[in-house]
């Protein structure tokens, strides 16, 4: 079943969306939502919450690709899970190693940001990539995908990924700056 | 930024991206195994280099140790004309600085680099390598035609500006090719399908050296952690950048630019300090089989560029002070560390960060220090021409009515020995590379991405792209068209040559590509193709036609040509794979009067996806004339055309292929 058709029974208020979004896209919210949390049972209560959430906004959203709207809501139910519990991130995980390579970038700054402009930003960003560099930032930064799986996934050596992720956060850095963020 | 920003910008990453992202198990690319010889080269070198290191190195750092340990000179600098740097960063408050003495930054063995130079050091030494090695290696080689030939300097890498020789993996003479494989320094005959590896030369040993010598011992002088990073992963650490290198005209001497990190160790721990340093080793390289350190120099920053002009070689690094006592960057002068002068320093009211750019400028072969230049700010972007070095800096304006990012650009003249600070120069928006700066017959070229936005309704304006024509003497904008590409496009790439421009920009996975004359800035007049699928990521100005690499719709590799015609541009023909490529310009070869370009791909659907492909234009179409597998990182393949043989250099392979004269004429 296709996007649309899912979407459209959302629309009707039909459960039977619900299993079908959870059949194709179940997977790959479940793989973010572990990334970020380590542990499959945490994960799996993500992907529910994540179908809720997805209940109760769509309508009004009508999302156009459905997979990349279902895995933003698990990635953001994760991140807050893993947030708000202290055991979590004493049980480590891939995000505590994204978000210690993300640190750099991270500063107390406190001017504020609109969304429109952070969208702007990441995406100039990602579109002034060669699509391999690109594939391999999101893996890493948005999937919380391990060196060790992007490294096979893009048929590289993990030493060339860390290579490629430290300069693509260099040149990351300097994006930021042009869109007025201090780093 | 904040931390939530961060996560709110990830979340907003656009929905094709994160499908082409997707993780799935894609087909592992299969590689050929390397060569047997090259496997049993780098066994032996790694068994040579552990013999030298734990038994030769312990012998040499104690002797210079002795002769020279305790010879660094001790200075102290306070109260000098930098206590009252102002940084309008910090508030534009006065501060008092108190400097750190030059002395605080000088490792303890530094000087025994020094004596370090007394003593060759051979890569590999011949009398150690096996029989089978030997074959490879061939030493004893005697070809006549070869002995015979004047050996000539011959440029491989497609410059940017003529005579301002870029620092490249790869470089070669009429007789040799000189190939940068990491530490190692691999040097192949140029004789058709007879060449061979001739000499291999690694540095391991050298690194080393300068690794201990740059080493500071003894308990941490700062509680700061910030300034220290503990390395926990020391094997990791130890694959030192190396960066690129440049062969001297006159063939005596290889230069090889790396990166390090002042290193520190209390004997518990070790760490790395927040200090960054590129070193230049200079070999002697006028016999092959007998290569040796000539010189080396230890400078201050993270490398960011080198150029070659007229023997001298200009090398680029960025410094980012950590605290205001190490805020005057230091140079070595071949006895030790200095401060720069005060009159070395360039920063203006308006100076916003404690970054600079240092400049060097050395003699290429001895690298002694001719001058030095600090410059607060700047570097985002380094453009060098014949005579002029240009340094970007960009910011974010937040004026009353609009938001928007500046460019300067600070010119600064070398052609009278020293660097001579000169105008600045203010454009609207950002630059994408070096590519969109371009000086040519007294005019400065720029074209930038113009991202200006309404601050009262937050509307995005959308961006656009501007050209601007800025006198140099004056640096005062002569023309200018703004905002000549549709609302939303952002420039991809630009080119520029004599007294035309050439700019792709897009949005998202359309471009139109423009044709502007610039050669009556008064009636500066442009063309373009329209939207067309994909853009291009590089423009290479290619005999009449322009050539553009980059992208398709469905984001699969796209080699396409541009042809000006009366009412507009076309697209003569293109060449699709489905995979990607390097975008490392200097990894693709580039012949312009044979019409011929080379580049290293990834085929996803070939069974050898790593490949290196060599295509000639016809004039209407491509025509694949080499689609071989290759192994290595295709960031790292070059390749060069010599007398109808073309070489391709990998850092795991070697290839050679005859050209026909019809495809290749011989120049």
């Amino acid at each position: 079943m296709d996007d649309k058709r899912i979407v459209e029974m959302l629309f009707l208020r039909d459960e039977k969306a619900l299993e079908e979004a959870q059949k194709q896209y179940g997977r790959l919210c479940h793989y973010v939502a572990n990334n970020i949390l380590n542990s499959p049972l945490d994960a799996q209560e993500c992907v529910n919450d994540t179908l809720l959430r997805a209940w109760n906004s769509i309508p009004p959203n009508k999302p156009q690709k459905l997979g990349a709207y279902l895995v933003k809501i698990a990635r953001n139910v994760a991140i807050d899970k893993y947030n708000q519990s202290k055991a979590i991130k004493r049980r480590g995980s891939e995000n505590a190693l994204v978000f210690e390579e993300l640190e750099e970038l991270i500063t107390k700054d406190e001017s504020i940001v609109d969304e429109l402009t952070l969208k702007e930003c990441i995406n100039t960003f990602l579109r002034s990539l060669s699509k391999a560099r690109r594939i391999i930032f999101v893996q890493r930064y948005f999937y919380h995908s391990s060196i060790k799986e992007i490294a096979k996934n893009n048929s590289l050596s993990e030493s060339n990924v860390k290579v490629i992720l430290s300069r693509l956060r260099d040149s990351f850095k300097n994006h930021l700056k042009k869109f007025g963020m201090e780093v | 930024m904040k931390r939530k920003d961060l996560d709110k910008m990830l979340n907003l990453i656009d929905d094709e991206l994160l499908e082409e992202a997707k993780p799935s198990k894609k087909p592992k690319a299969t590689k050929k195994p390397k060569s047997y010889f090259i496997q049993l080269a780098v066994c032996v070198a790694c068994f040579l280099l552990v013999l030298n290191v734990s038994i030769l190195t312990p012998i040499l750092i104690a002797r210079n140790f002795e002769n020279n340990g305790n010879s660094t000179e001790q200075g102290t600098i306070i109260n000098n004309s930098f206590s009252n740097i102002i940084f309008n960063s910090q508030g534009g408050q006065k501060t008092e600085v108190v400097l750190s003495s030059p002395i605080s930054l000088i490792p303890d063995k530094y000087n025994s680099l020094k004596s370090l130079l007394k003593n060759k050091f051979p890569g590999l030494n011949e009398d150690a390598v096996e029989d089978n090695i030997k074959e490879e290696i061939d030493s004893s080689d005697k070809d006549e035609s070869l002995e015979d030939a004047t050996e000539k300097y011959e440029e491989t890498t497609d410059l940017q500006v003529g005579g301002v020789v870029e620092g490249d993996l790869l470089k070669r003479s009429s007789k040799y090719l000189y190939y940068l494989d990491g530490q190692t320094l691999r040097i192949y005959s140029i004789k058709g399908n007879n060449s061979k590896l001739v000499s291999l030369y690694n540095m391991s040993k050298i690194y080393s050296l300068i690794s201990d010598s740059t080493k500071i011992r003894g308990e941490k002088e700062s509680t700061d952690d910030e300034l220290y990073e503990e390395v926990l992963d020391k094997e990791e650490y130890d694959k030192r950048d190396i960066k690129e290198m440049f062969l001297a005209k006159d063939l005596k001497t290889v230069t090889i630019v790396s990166q390090g990190y002042f290193e520190f160790d209390d004997g518990r721990n070790h760490y790395i300090r927040e200090l960054p340093y590129v070193s230049l080793i200079s070999l002697n390289i006028e016999d092959v089989n007998d290569i040796y350190v000539n010189n080396i120099s230890i400078l201050y920053g993270r490398y960011e560029s080198a150029r070659v002009v007229d023997g001298e070689i200009i090398v680029f690094t960025k410094y980012t002070p950590k605290r205001e006592s190490a805020i005057v960057p230091q140079y070595s002068d071949g006895l030790g560390f200095k401060l720069f002068d005060h009159d070395k320093i360039y920063y203006n009211e308006e100076t916003r960060t404690n970054k600079y750019l240092l400049a060097y400028r050395m003699n290429e072969s001895t690298l002694i220090m001719n001058d030095v230049g600090a410059y607060l700010d700047y570097g985002d972007i380094i453009y060098v021409s014949k005579d002029n070095i240009y340094l970007t800096h960009e910011y974010y304006q937040r004026g009353e009515n609009e938001h928007k990012t500046v460019t300067e650009i600070l010119r600064i003249d070398y052609s009278n020995g020293k660097f001579e600070k000169k105008g600045v120069l203010k454009v609207d928006g950002y630059l994408k590379d070096r590519f969109s700066l371009d000086e040519y017959d007294g005019v400065l070229r720029v074209v930038t991405t113009d991202n200006t936005r309404d601050v009262k309704t937050l509307d995005d304006f959308g961006t656009s792209a501007n050209l601007y024509c800025a006198l140099v003497d004056t640096m005062e904008i002569k023309a200018s068209v703004i905002r000549f590409a549709p609302s939303g496009e952002i420039v991809r790439s630009v080119r520029f040559k004599d007294y035309n421009a050439y700019v792709c920009t897009s949005i998202q996975i359309t471009d139109p590509v423009f044709f502007f004359d610039l050669g009556n800035l008064d009636n500066i007049y442009y063309k373009d193709t329209g939207t067309i699928p994909g853009f291009s990521n590089t423009l290479v100005d290619f005999g009449k036609d322009l050539l553009g690499i980059g992208v398709d719709s469905d984001w699969n590799l796209k080699i396409e040509v541009y042809r000006e015609t009366d009412t507009g541009v076309e697209r003569v023909c293109h060449y699709l794979v489905n995979g990607t490529c390097s975008d490392e310009y200097k990894a693709y070869f580039i012949d312009r009067k044979n019409g011929l370009i080379g580049l290293g791909i990834y085929d996803y659907n070939s069974q050898w996806p790593n490949r290196y492909v060599l295509l000639k234009y016809t004039g209407d179409g491509f025509m694949a004339v080499i689609d071989k597998e290759m192994n290595g990182d295709m960031d790292l393949m070059r390749a060069t055309l010599v007398d109808g043989w073309f070489y391709i250099i990998s850092d795991s392979d070697f290839v050679v292929r005859e050209i026909p004269y019809s495809i290749a004429k011989r120049y």
